[in-house]
């Protein structure tokens, strides 16, 4: 049974990666995104990273897909865009992606994978994970923080609007 | 009964990761570029995390890959931003028809 709900999430998440790579109307490309998202984060569920599965629904699809749709808003008018001959060169873009595709496949298949022999239940991942940036991961821990400030920072500074009227900004 | 495995989890990040890689080099729309990266980085924090699950046994992989998500926040926010920027000024965002470094 959790299989077949396992290829239900996994379908839901091919398809929507499917969207994005082939949907000609930019909206549904976000669509497709959000439906590949929400599969991974099923993914994360069925992983028993249940810490995982809601930071990646809040920051990707509150966060990352909000700032997209954002995006798409101001740069293109809805329904009006002309949208021929969007996709271009697929065929090269084709042979790269089916040889990535090909090399992963032949390391999943011919590579023995020193699997654990008893999975054992998963256990909350909350408690470990935060002790885990305040020991161990203490210096990425802060690194990710600066990297975030300096992010706001520089995304706040590119999309200001500069006026025209002489002065440095 | 379908017993899920590493190897599914694997495969279905591989896809993600091709995905990511064709959207990447056949559009020419900035904003569908960006959206093939974050399925490059999706496929890779499910690796992380599969192999975290089914090799490790322990945690670090999960520590990573919230360090991914991190890093692709910051990605999308900053590219978004440069996006808006260049809309300004070329009034499309295809990355074939931006291509003056002045005015």
């Amino acid at each position: 049974m959790e299989g077949w709900i396992w290829l239900l999430f996994a379908a839901m998440g091919v398809g929507g990666a499917l969207s994005v790579m082939f949907s000609r109307n930019i909206v549904h490309c976000g669509y497709g995104l959000l439906f590949a998202l929400l599969s991974v984060s099923a993914m994360y569920v069925f992983l028993g990273a249940d810490f995982l599965a809601a930071t990646q629904v809040i920051v990707y699809v509150g966060g990352i897909l909000v700032l997209v749709v954002f995006a798409v808003m101001m740069t293109h008018r809805i329904q009006a865009e002309d949208l021929h001959e969007e996709v271009i060169q697929p065929v090269a873009a084709g042979l790269a992606a089916l040889f990535v595709l090909a090399l992963s496949g032949t390391v999943i298949v011919d590579h023995a994978w020193p699997v654990l022999k008893h999975l054992g239940e998963p256990l909350p991942s909350t408690r470990p994970i935060g002790r885990g940036f305040l020991t161990r991961f203490l210096m990425p821990f802060e690194f990710a923080s600066v990297l975030l400030l300096v992010a706001m920072i520089g995304a706040a500074m590119f999309s200001r609007e500069r006026r025209d009227d002489g002065g440095d900004d | 009964m379908l017993e899920i495995g590493l190897a599914h989890y694997l495969g279905l990040s591989a896809f993600f990761l091709a995905a990511g890689v064709f959207t990447l080099l056949s559009r020419r729309n900035a904003i569908v570029i960006l959206m093939g990266v974050e399925l490059v980085l999706n496929a890779a924090a499910l690796n992380f995390v599969a192999f975290s699950r089914y090799v490790e046994g322990g945690f670090t992989g999960q520590l990573v890959a919230v360090f991914i998500i991190v890093i692709a926040a910051a990605e999308a926010a900053v590219a978004l931003a440069i996006l808006l920027a260049i809309f300004r000024n070329f009034r499309t965002v295809r990355v074939d028809q931006v291509d003056r470094l002045r005015q």
